[in-house]
């Protein structure tokens, strides 16, 4: 069976494990709380088991069909990569403004972004990581008064989950 | 009445109330292009500022924010994804696609001329409903709008094509999702997944959908490279783009009329909020197309609807907030606030006392929107050419805005860890073939379409009856049913024809 189409019903059973976790989580509210939750819950597994199961039909069926080509796994495996890298770049800005806060987290994140990803020199890096963050700093902190997020390192108070 | 009128455009035309209105629509203009920076913000960041101001001035003022800011907001949909304002979300569905078909300056040009259309026909029917808002009020309670978000609901799902049971998953998933956190009606903490703050107040709207829509395409430009126009220029350059979406709001008059109305209905309807409009108008729209496979594509008449209802729903929302002094939404509250600030006492009398300031909201609105839709149409080809630059640049860009959108909704560092995991799941969802249209419209539905259920069963003391009882209600059950077997009926018909091929 292809990596994707095994990957796809991976993810469609585990996608079960959402309004599994609402319909058994609802069970312990009262009535008038749990009614909708309930409902919708129950209707959402039915319907995704019934996703499942013809995927996987139609996967079985198309394997005996067509054999897995070899070209497909490397443009997945690729996909997969840069959706990682991205996903750790977002990541990376997070971190850095939950840490230094927006403009010194905006000011890392931008130039190291542009420095590797879109292959600028580091001197336009961080002169366009600078604009932005002028951009950002003059537009939100002088003309709209708002508080950006300073970061834990510089005071800011950490958010309660 | 007409000496209002008279009144009301002689201050108009003054220099300095007409300069407000331009300051008005810019500031919308702005505000509504930036995410997570919405209309009310610009409102109230006003508001101290109108002290000394004669009460009309403030009016003309706020109807020119009120006038642009759906516009704006539309621009950063259909360039970036990433709806300025919540109620622009279903034009990404669209607007999007058509600027990836390297079709931004014709999708921009739809825009500005729908918005134009919809806050018309908004105002007029405002103006000729006046008299009439009592019965059109009372007429849609809990169980007509219960079944009208159902309605929404199934309809959106049964028109995607070959996706109806992923579709309705997706929806499902969106409801659920929306009823996070506290609940209004039973006092009930729910589905906290172990957090005692932070998910107090839900899943918030605006990093939601910077995180589905904004996210979710950073990840896809990043994997496919490139640049937003798929083929890395525009189709149209100059004039001739906009013209073609011009053009092509005439054409599709009928989803302008029908986008309009729904946005009329839903604003007049307290409590409901233009997103919901937003998304009703989108599958209404769907519904009734002949070819509803072109919905998510770049379909011209999509764009259209949801650009009406988004306009006209303004048009609706002032309705009780004039004549009865009942904000429709947040933004009509601050206006109100704005009101009785200036010393006008809001409610029925406001109609036969100050009919010259709501003349002032009328006109303001009117003008704001046409110099909105104005610059629109002159500056459409300049902003198109955002879509030729490579994603690479634009990636940081996008990020820090939709970062700063999801941050600056009510200042939580976390409503950017919650935009993260909703672009995440949005990208995978989206991968294995679910569409996010629905998960969002669910979303959006869910948590309302609960309170008016419950509000429901309340009013019947418990019994179902009420859904089958009232005539509006019963209607849009009988149609929730046809558009369900009609859905079936497609599916299996489609799966038939694919077992012949």
């Amino acid at each position: 069976m292809k990596a994707h189409v095994v990957g796809r019903l991976l993810f469609n059973v585990l996608l079960l494990g959402f309004p599994a976790y609402f319909f058994c989580d609802a069970l312990g509210y009262s009535d008038r709380a749990r009614l909708i939750p309930v409902l919708i819950s129950v209707v959402v597994i039915l319907l995704q088991l019934t996703v499942v199961v013809s995927d996987y039909l139609e996967a079985a069926r198309s394997s005996g069909e067509i054999e897995s080509t070899s070209s497909e796994t490397p443009s997945l495996k690729r996909e997969s990569l840069q959706v990682m890298i991205i996903v750790a770049w977002t990541l990376f800005y997070f971190v850095a403004v939950y840490f230094v806060g927006f403009l010194l987290g905006s000011l890392v994140f931008f130039a190291t972004f542009l420095w590797s990803c879109a292959r600028t020199s580091w001197l336009t890096a961080l002169g366009g990581a600078l604009i932005l963050v002028g951009f950002v700093w003059g537009l939100f902190i002088k003309i709209l008064s708002f508080e950006l997020y300073s970061g834990v390192l510089f005071g800011a108070a950490r958010p309660l989950l | 009445m007409f000496d209002s009128l008279l009144i009301a455009a002689s201050q108009l035309i003054d220099p300095y109330n007409f300069f407000l209105i331009l300051v008005g629509t810019l500031v919308g203009l702005v505000f509504g292009f930036l995410p997570g920076v919405t209309l009310l913000t610009a409102m109230a960041l006003f508001l101290p500022f109108t002290h000394g101001m004669k009460p009309i001035g403030v009016m003309f003022l706020f109807s020119g924010i009120m006038g642009s800011a759906p516009f704006g907001g539309s621009i950063s949909a259909i360039l970036f994804n990433i709806p300025g304002e919540p109620f622009n979300a279903a034009t990404c569905f669209d607007g999007y696609p058509m600027a990836r078909q390297g079709e931004a300056s014709r999708a921009l040009g739809i825009s500005a001329m729908a918005s134009a259309l919809g806050g018309l026909i908004g105002l007029v029917v405002l103006i000729l409903l006046i008299p009439a808002i009592r019965p059109i009020l009372f007429a849609f309670g809990p169980p007509e709008f219960f079944m009208v978000v159902l309605f929404g609901l199934v309809t959106i799902a049964v028109a995607i094509p070959g996706q109806m049971l992923k579709g309705l998953v997706a929806a499902g998933l969106g409801i659920l999702i929306s009823l996070i956190g506290f609940s209004s009606v039973t006092g009930v903490l729910r589905f906290s997944f172990g957090s005692q703050n932070y998910l107090w107040d839900g899943i918030k709207l605006v990093p939601f959908f910077i995180g589905i829509f904004a996210i979710n395409e950073i990840i896809d430009y990043f994997v496919h490279g490139g640049t937003i126009s798929l083929s890395g220029e525009r189709k149209d350059s100059g004039l001739t783009g906009v013209l073609r979406g011009v053009r092509d709001v005439f054409h599709h008059w009928y989803a302008v009329l029908q986008g309009s109305v729904v946005g009329l209905i839903i604003g007049i309807l307290p409590g409901v909020g233009g997103t919901v409009s937003n998304f009703l108008a989108y599958s209404m729209a769907r519904q009734v197309s002949k070819d509803p496979g072109r919905f998510g594509k770049g379909a011209p008449d999509a764009i259209a609807a949801v650009e009406a209802s988004n306009n006209s729903k303004d048009g609706g929302d002032l309705l009780p907030t004039v004549a009865f002094g009942i904000p429709g939404s947040s933004t009509m509250a601050l206006l109100l606030g704005a009101f009785i600030l200036h010393g006008i006492n809001p409610g029925p009398l406001l109609v036969r006392d100050h009919l010259d300031i709501v003349w002032a909201i009328i006109l303001g609105r009117l003008v704001s929107n046409l110099i909105a839709s104005a610059i629109g149409l002159i500056a459409a080809d300049f902003l198109a050419r955002a879509t030729t630059i490579s994603v690479m640049y634009l990636v940081p860009v996008i990020l820090t805005l939709a970062f700063l959108g999801a941050y600056a909704d009510r200042e939580n560092v976390l409503d950017i860890a919650l935009a993260i995991v909703s672009g995440v799941i949005g990208y995978m969802l989206s991968r294995c073939g679910f569409p996010v249209v629905t998960l969002v419209i669910g979303f959006v539905l869910g948590n309302i379409g609960e309170l008016a259920f419950l509000q429901s069963l309340q009013m019947s003391f418990g019994s179902y009856s009420i859904f089958f009882t009232r005539p509006i209600s019963l209607l849009l059950f009988i149609g929730i049913v046809v558009t369900c077997l009609y859905g079936f009926y497609k599916m299996l018909r489609e799966r038939a024809r694919k077992r012949e091929t």
